[in-house]
C-alpha cells in the first residue's frame, strides 16, 4: 500500500478530524479574505473617492463691483486640475408683475415683510445643481430646468404659479427693487414645489419665503443686478484631485486684475475629509484584524497539528517498524494535509464572497457607494499560498520531531 | 545454516547501568526460539537489536553474514525481520487487509485465512476485533512481509490461555513448515517450553535453559 493510499484512507476514514480541520481552514481563509477584500476596497476607495466625491470651492466675488465676469471665469478653468463642471449663481429680490405691470400676488402671511409683491430671484447656470434643489427638498414638477443656452426664462413655485394663474410658457416681469429698477420680461419654463417646509418661516423676511422664490438663467440675474449679460456673484468649482485643492487655489489668486483680498473662498471638501477619515478608521482596523487573525491562525495551526502529529507516534512507530522509510510517512500526511486543506482554501473563496458581500458591503457601503466590494483572486492566492505554507511547514516540522525518534524509543513511548 | 549471528553484543544506558553484555548466539531459520528472563532484564531490549528498532554500544549482529547496520537499519526492518508486538501495534483506521498490505505486495487474502479469518472480518475496523484476531492480524501482517525472521515480543501476553495456544501454534508453523526463524520473547515457561531452544537472559548475560 502506498503513502497516497493511506493518506486517502486516514482522511476518509478519520472523518471528525478530517472535518474540523477543513472548518478550521476554512473559517480562517474565509476570515483573512474578508479583511483583505475589505483592505483593498478601502484602498480603491480612497483613491476612487477623490474622483467620485465632489469636491472644489466657491468664490464669494459679492463684494468685487462687477462680480465674475466671463473672462475671470475662464482663466480659472484654464487652470489644469480644475474642471469643467461648475455653476455661476446671483442673488437679488425682484418685484413681480404680469406683462401688463400687475403686481403678481406673493405668499405673505407669515415672516417679516420687508418688500410688497416681491421675492428671491436666484440667478444660476444650471438650477438643477442650485443647493435649493440638491439640498432643500425643492423639485421640478413640470418644465423644464434652467441651463446656460436658456435666456430670460424662470422657474416659479407652483404655490405662486397657481395663485397667479400661471402656467409654463405664459410671460412675467422681474423688477430689481435692491439698486437699479431694471425690468426684464421672462417666460415660464419651469414649475417647482418645496417638498420641505422651513425651520423659521415666521423669521424669515417674505422674500425669502420657498413659495416666494423664482429661479432665472445668469444672463437675466447678470441684467439685473450688474446691468451686463454675464457676471456673477458666486461661483462654484470643483477639482480633480481634492489633496491638491489649496494649492488650485493658490494658482487661482495668481489671476491678475482681481482683487482676491475682497473676494471670500470657501473649500468644499467636508465630505472628502469625512469620508477619507473613515476609510483610513476602517484600513486600520482590518489591517489589525488580518495582523491579529495571521497570528492566532498560525498559532492555532501549528498547535492543533503538533498535537494530533503526537497523537499518531504509535502509528508512525509502526510504519518505521515494518521498514516504511520516514520519507514515505512525511509524504503521506504531507498529502493528507493537501487533501484537506485545497479544498478547503478552494471553498473559501465561495464562502469569503458571500461574507464579503454582507460584512464588506455594510462597512464601506456605510461611508461611500462609489465602490464594490468583491474578493480579489490575487489576494486568494496570496492567502492560499501562505496558508499552504504554514500548514505543511507545521506538519513537516511536527513529524520530523518524531521520525527522529528511534523506533524502539517510539514504542517505549506507547508503553 | 544461521541466518542471525550475535556478536559480543553489549547494550548500556551509561557506564554504570549496563543491561547485558559479551552475549554470543547463532539463530538459524526452521527453529522457534524463546527467551525468558525477569522484568527490566532487557528482553524487549535484545529483540529490537536483532529487529533493528535500535543500536547496540557494542558488539555487532550480523543478517547472513553482513552487519545490519551496514546494510540499513530500516532495509532491514524492511526486508529482513518482522515484528509481532504484545500491544499488537495495529494502524486503528485501516481493516486487517489494509493493515496486512501496509508493507507487502502480497495478497493479503490466503495469508489471512492461514491465521483463521472469514471474509467478513477481514473488512472489519481493527478496533473491533478481539485481542486474539488482532495478534492474529499483526501475525498475518508479519507473515506478508516474507521476511526470513519473526520476532515477538510477548505476543500472548494480553490472551486468554487458549488463545495464546493457538497463536503458538501458528508461530511454530511459521518456524518449522515455512523455514522462518522465530524469536519469542515471553513471561510464560509454559509457553517456552514449545519452542526448539529456551534462551534465558539472566544478571545481563545469555544461557540456554533447555534446547530440543
Amino acid at each position: 500500500m502506498n503513502f497516497v493510499k493511506r493518506a486517502y484512507l486516514y482522511i476518509a476514514r478519520k472523518k471528525v478530524r478530517t472535518i474540523l480541520l477543513f472548518s478550521i481552514i476554512l473559517i480562517i481563509a474565509t476570515l483573512l479574505m474578508v479583511c483583505f477584500s475589505i483592505n483593498s476596497s478601502s484602498n480603491m476607495a480612497d483613491a476612487n473617492v477623490r474622483k467620485a466625491l465632489k469636491c472644489g470651492f466657491t468664490v464669494n466675488a459679492k463684494t468685487l463691483e462687477n462680480g465674475l465676469d466671463e473672462n475671470i471665469v475662464n482663466q480659472i478653468l484654464n487652470i489644469d486640475g480644475i474642471t469643467d463642471s461648475y455653476n455661476l449663481r446671483s442673488y437679488t429680490v425682484a418685484e413681480y408683475r404680469d406683462t401688463s405691470s400687475n403686481k403678481l400676488k406673493t405668499r405673505d402671511d407669515i415672516g417679516l415683510k420687508v418688500y410688497d409683491n416681491a421675492g428671491r430671484v436666484v440667478g444660476d447656470r444650471y438650477s438643477e445643481k442650485d443647493s435649493y434643489f440638491t439640498d432643500e427638498g425643492f423639485k421640478l414638477t413640470n418644465g423644464e430646468h434652467i441651463t446656460p443656452d436658456k435666456k430670460q426664462v424662470v422657474l416659479v413655485h407652483e404655490d405662486f404659479a397657481n395663485s397667479n394663474n400661471l402656467s409654463i410658457g405664459d410671460y412675467i416681469v422681474l423688477k430689481n427693487i435692491e439698486g437699479n429698477s431694471i425690468e426684464i420680461k421672462v417666460q415660464i419654463i419651469g414649475i417647482f414645489t418645496s417638498t420641505r417646509k422651513s425651520d423659521s418661516e415666521e423669521y424669515m423676511d417674505t422674500t425669502n419665503l420657498f413659495e416666494n422664490i423664482i429661479f432665472t438663467d445668469l444672463n437675466t440675474s447678470s441684467k439685473l443686478i450688474y446691468e451686463t449679460d454675464s457676471n456673477s456673484q458666486y461661483g462654484d468649482f470643483e477639482v480633480d484631485d481634492p489633496g491638491e485643492l489649496d494649492n488650485l487655489i493658490s494658482e487661482m489668486k495668481k489671476i491678475e486684475n482681481v482683487n482676491w483680498d475682497n473676494c471670500k473662498i470657501t473649500k468644499n471638501d467636508s465630505s472628502f475629509k469625512n469620508t477619507k477619515e473613515a476609510l483610513a478608521g476602517i484600513q486600520k482596523i482590518v489591517s489589525t484584524a488580518i495582523i491579529t487573525i495571521f497570528i492566532i491562525s498560525i498559532i492555532l495551526i501549528v498547535l492543533i497539528l503538533n498535537l494530533w502529529t503526537k497523537h499518531r507516534i504509535n502509528e508512525i512507530g509502526i510504519l518505521l517498524s515494518v521498514g516504511i522509510s520516514k520519507k514515505d510517512i512525511i509524504l503521506q500526511q504531507i498529502i493528507e494535509i493537501l487533501m484537506v486543506s485545497v479544498p478547503a482554501f478552494v471553498f473559501s473563496l465561495v464562502t469569503s464572497s458571500i461574507a464579503t458581500k454582507i460584512v464588506g458591503s455594510k462597512l464601506i457601503s456605510s461611508i461611500t457607494n462609489s465602490i464594490e466590494i468583491n474578493v480579489n483572486i490575487f489576494d486568494w492566492l496570496l492567502i492560499s499560498g501562505i496558508g499552504l505554507v504554514i500548514v505543511l511547514t507545521a506538519t513537516i516540522l511536527s513529524i520530523y520531531q518524531i521520525t527522529k525518534i528511534k523506533p524502539r524509543d517510539i514504542f517505549s513511548k506507547i508503553d | 545454516m544461521s541466518i542471525l549471528e550475535v556478536k559480543n553484543l553489549k547494550y548500556a544506558y551509561s557506564r554504570d547501568s549496563v543491561v547485558f553484555k559479551n552475549i554470543n548466539v547463532n539463530l538459524e531459520e526452521g527453529k522457534i526460539y524463546s527467551i525468558l528472563g525477569h522484568s527490566g532484564s532487557g528482553k524487549t531490549t535484545f529483540l529490537s537489536l536483532l529487529g533493528g528498532l535500535d543500536t547496540p554500544t557494542e558488539g555487532e549482529i550480523l543478517f547472513k553474514g553482513e552487519n545490519i547496520e551496514n546494510y540499513g537499519l530500516a532495509k532491514h526492518r524492511k526486508d529482513n525481520v518482522s515484528f509481532i508486538f504484545q500491544s499488537y501495534n495495529l494502524i486503528d483506521y485501516l481493516t486487517p487487509m489494509e493493515n496486512v498490505s501496509i508493507a507487502s505486495k502480497l495478497p493479503p487474502k490466503p495469508i489471512l485465512e492461514k491465521v483463521g479469518f472469514t471474509d467478513k472480518e477481514m473488512k472489519r475496523n481493527v478496533l473491533r476485533l478481539s485481542g486474539g484476531q488482532q495478534q492474529r492480524v499483526a501475525i498475518a501482517r508479519a507473515l506478508a512481509s516474507e521476511a526470513p525472521v519473526l520476532l515477538a515480543d510477548e505476543p500472548t501476553g494480553n490472551l486468554d490461555e487458549e488463545t495464546a495456544g493457538s497463536i503458538m501454534e501458528i508461530l511454530k508453523d511459521c518456524s518449522h513448515k515455512m523455514n522462518k526463524c522465530v524469536v519469542v520473547v515471553t513471561h510464560s515457561k509454559e509457553l517456552a517450553k514449545q519452542t526448539d531452544v529456551v534462551f534465558k537472559l539472566w544478571r545481563g548475560e545469555l544461557e540456554v535453559e533447555n534446547r530440543k
